[in-house]
């Protein structure tokens, strides 16, 4: 899920993210609010790890709230401004994107080439119960079908009861979800990550330094994925743990049902997002009734917000903070409300806004744009698939990640032109697709050919 | 963009470290055009520097961009595998003059849907530069048509190279000899050379290209048709590399020398660029 991310427009209401998103609403007469921000502090949070999308509160461009600026500014020039901004933005945001995207890829792709242990049969998921070692090929594909429904099933009765949790605000049930699966997630699978790579590479560590490694890298993540941290390290920590869930995926799920897998996976995110009744759009009204930050949990976010005050030390003290909160862990049904998290961050933020606005301080945002985890997943599964089972071909698993990023480029076109929350898997795992199954069967021969002789096109 | 904030205004510049101003003169906030200037009337607007707007309103569109022309280049590539392909499925395998044929003739029309999905790609970029154009208030575009064609030459270039070379480079840190069974012992130099001038190249034809279709020069179209033609017909020729290298290189710097000229360049300024940098004078504006 793509959404854009502003925070705290205005000084007058507490600051965090339930203002963020209030601003849309109720912006404070004297202050003049940037109609595009304002507007889209709606979306201002996560919603599931798979959607996309922004969705803009009404806009608060029209001229009442010029009257803290003496310079008339028409509409039509504010429209244009807010296109041109849209556009902007939109170009930015491709590349504030572009890099955590490629990144996860590559970890998930160097990973896949030199460890083997991600490209060895050990078994399957209980989400895929049916085998694919079946020696007819109609027998394999119902297998993978069927396979495809039940993981499919398994995601939207959680999904479902993720959305009937958060409807009777059942937050602890949800916190404490939360931070069980980022327990196992930062220690589980990074100490078996670790462990394979060790072997791999012939390297001998003691338990003692292992413990101290994984202890320290575990804790630290917590603390920064649902606490506060320094934004590239939050941003590095869910980089990694996706990765390391796309790592599983690849492992644990057969050939064939992975690629059924990504189809039907884009077809649902479509849907739910989209669809009127779908979960994840009820979740997203819901949260919006509530004027509440929904699930800022499994989402990426890349940007930042910063207080810049001299008045106050106590807002000079705080650090960039931001939200970005845990990420996936196994299944991607597993949804998190950071309501409490959040609460706590409100609450440090409390200071921040009731002080009264001088003209001294100056409070700087930047617009950032968010892309739900699963996303992240699911882009680097294609690849990390691609790469996989490619015959060892680097054009498919290098066609691969040019579609996915190109997708992602038209998503945020996408964004920019409807202003609401969109799914971003579907236009990217659709072209994956497409360029993984054309490059693997056609462009290869003609590669290879080309290569023998040396031939240059 | 915002006018004027008291409480909250959107910089945007990205950056890693909070900053803590003293209560500034009055700003000025450029807007991300780089073209008009709002100033804020009570006294503070956020200070973004032209560069920061210039360049990030700049800056990311070449680089969305290069994976656009990556993605063209891709399609190409694809459109062509699968008209060989079919054509080699349809034919007899054990023919090696028809292969070779066919081989011929699938190299041919790669190149000549590159070069058509070039064109695509300019429709493309001329429509999007008006949009931007119509959309910013002084009617100047944030970025030019030459940028643009420089960007889409690059892009094309890479893409093109990565594909020739990414997996000799994969097989190349395998074990192995090279040229054991009596092939050129020089591939993997070769190859590395032949990619190279190939990415120039791409990067020239693109500015050439997109100035004769800017300009409604045919003949500019139709040079960068046949060079390109020529240069994938040269290296036919390998493994005799004298015969595919050497004029290779030769086009490239004649196409090199063309692009510069229609860039603007001239020999004066190059003169006076090698002359500042033996002198180790810094230049003076607008030389």
């Amino acid at each position: 899920m793509i959404a854009f991310m502003n925070n705290s427009d205005s000084e007058e209401e507490p600051c965090n993210e339930r203002t963020s998103l209030m601003s849309a609403e109720s912006p404070p007469v004297p202050s003049y609010q940037d109609g595009l921000p304002a507007s889209e502090a709606g979306e201002a949070q996560a919603h599931r790890k798979r959607r996309a999308g922004s969705s803009r509160g009404p806009n608060n461009i029209a001229g009442g709230e010029m009257s803290g600026s003496g310079v008339p500014v028409r509409e039509s020039i504010l429209e244009n401004e807010e296109e041109e901004l849209t556009l902007k933005y939109g170009a930015k945001h491709v590349i504030m994107l572009f890099v955590p995207v490629t990144l996860c890829m590559i970890v998930v792709v160097a990973t896949i080439k030199s460890v083997r242990f991600y490209t060895e049969k050990n078994g399957q998921l209980i989400y895929t119960p049916f085998s694919e070692d079946t020696p007819s090929v109609g027998q394999r594909l119902l297998n993978s079908v069927l396979n495809t429904i039940v993981m499919i099933s398994v995601i939207i009765v959680m999904t479902v009861f993720l959305v009937l949790l958060y409807k009777y605000r059942c937050y602890k049930f949800i916190h404490g979800w939360l931070i069980l699966s980022s327990l196992m997630l930062l220690f589980l699978f990074t100490y078996i990550y670790l462990g394979e790579v060790l072997k791999t590479y012939n390297v001998a560590m003691d338990y003692p330094t292992l413990f101290i490694v994984i202890w320290n890298f575990g804790a630290v993540g917590m603390i920064c994925i649902h606490w506060k941290g320094p934004l590239q390290l939050q941003q590095a920590y869910l980089i990694m743990i996706s990765a390391l869930m796309a790592l599983v995926f690849i492992k644990y799920l057969p050939e064939w049902s992975a690629w059924v897998i990504l189809g039907a996976i884009s077809i649902y995110d479509l849907m739910a997002v989209l669809c009127p009744k779908g979960p994840l759009r009820m979740l997203v009204e819901t949260a919006q009734e509530r004027n509440e930050p929904i699930f800022p949990a499994l989402i990426y976010s890349s940007a930042m917000m910063w207080t810049v005050g001299m008045a106050k030390p106590d807002t000079a003290a705080r650090g960039a903070s931001q939200q970005t909160w845990d990420a996936a862990e196994d299944g991607r049904e597993q949804l998190r409300s950071p309501a409490h998290a959040e609460s706590q961050m409100s609450d440090t933020r409390g200071p921040v806004p009731t002080r009264p606005v001088t003209l001294e301080e100056l409070e700087e945002e930047e617009r950032g744009v968010k892309l739900g985890l699963g996303d992240f997943i699911f882009y680097s599964v294609l690849v990390g698939k691609a790469a996989a089972t490619a015959s060892g071909d680097w054009n498919t698993t290098l066609a691969c990640f040019v579609a996915i990023l190109i997708g992602l480029c038209l998503t945020l076109l996408l964004l920019a032109v409807f202003k609401k929350a969109l799914p971003a898997l579907p236009i990217s795992i659709t072209f994956g697709l497409i360029f993984y199954f054309s490059t693997d069967n056609l462009v290869r021969p003609f590669m290879d050919t080309l290569a023998s002789h040396q031939l240059y096109i | 963009m915002p006018v004027l904030v008291t409480s909250g205004q959107v910089c945007r510049h990205s950056t890693a470290v909070r900053p803590i101003w003293a209560p500034p003169a009055p700003h000025r906030y450029q807007s991300g055009t780089g073209a008009g200037w709002r100033v804020g009337t009570a006294g503070h607007s956020c200070q973004c520097q032209s560069q920061h707007s210039g360049g990030s309103g700049i800056a990311p569109v070449p680089a969305s961009s290069v994976s656009y022309r990556a993605f063209f280049w891709l399609v190409s590539l694809l459109l062509s595998s699968l008209i060989w392909f079919i054509a080699v499925k349809a034919s007899d395998p054990q023919d090696e003059r028809l292969q070779k044929g066919l081989l011929i003739f699938g190299v041919m029309f790669s190149v000549l849907l590159q070069e058509a999905f070039r064109f695509l790609y300019y429709k493309l970029l001329r429509k999007a530069i008006e949009g931007l154009v119509a959309l910013s208030e002084d009617g100047c575009s944030p970025i030019s048509i030459q940028q643009m064609a420089y960007v889409a030459g690059v892009g094309f270039g890479l893409m093109s190279g990565a594909f020739s070379m990414i997996n000799l480079l994969a097989d190349a840190l395998g074990p192995g000899t090279v040229g054991i069974h009596g092939d050129s012992q020089l591939y993997f130099l070769t190859s590395a050379f032949m990619t190279m001038v190939l990415i120039f190249l791409h990067t020239f034809w693109g500015i050439l290209f997109f100035h004769g279709c800017e300009h409604r020069r045919w003949w500019e179209i139709a040079a960068v048709v046949i060079m390109h033609l020529t240069v994938s017909g040269l290296s036919f020729c390998n493994p005799m590399y004298v015969g595919s290298l050497v004029p290779s290189y030769l086009l490239m710097a004649a196409a090199a020398a063309w692009a510069y000229l229609l860039s603007g360049g001239s020999a004066q300024n190059l003169r006076r660029f090698l002359l500042c940098l033996r002198s180790g004078a810094s230049p003076q504006p607008g030389s």
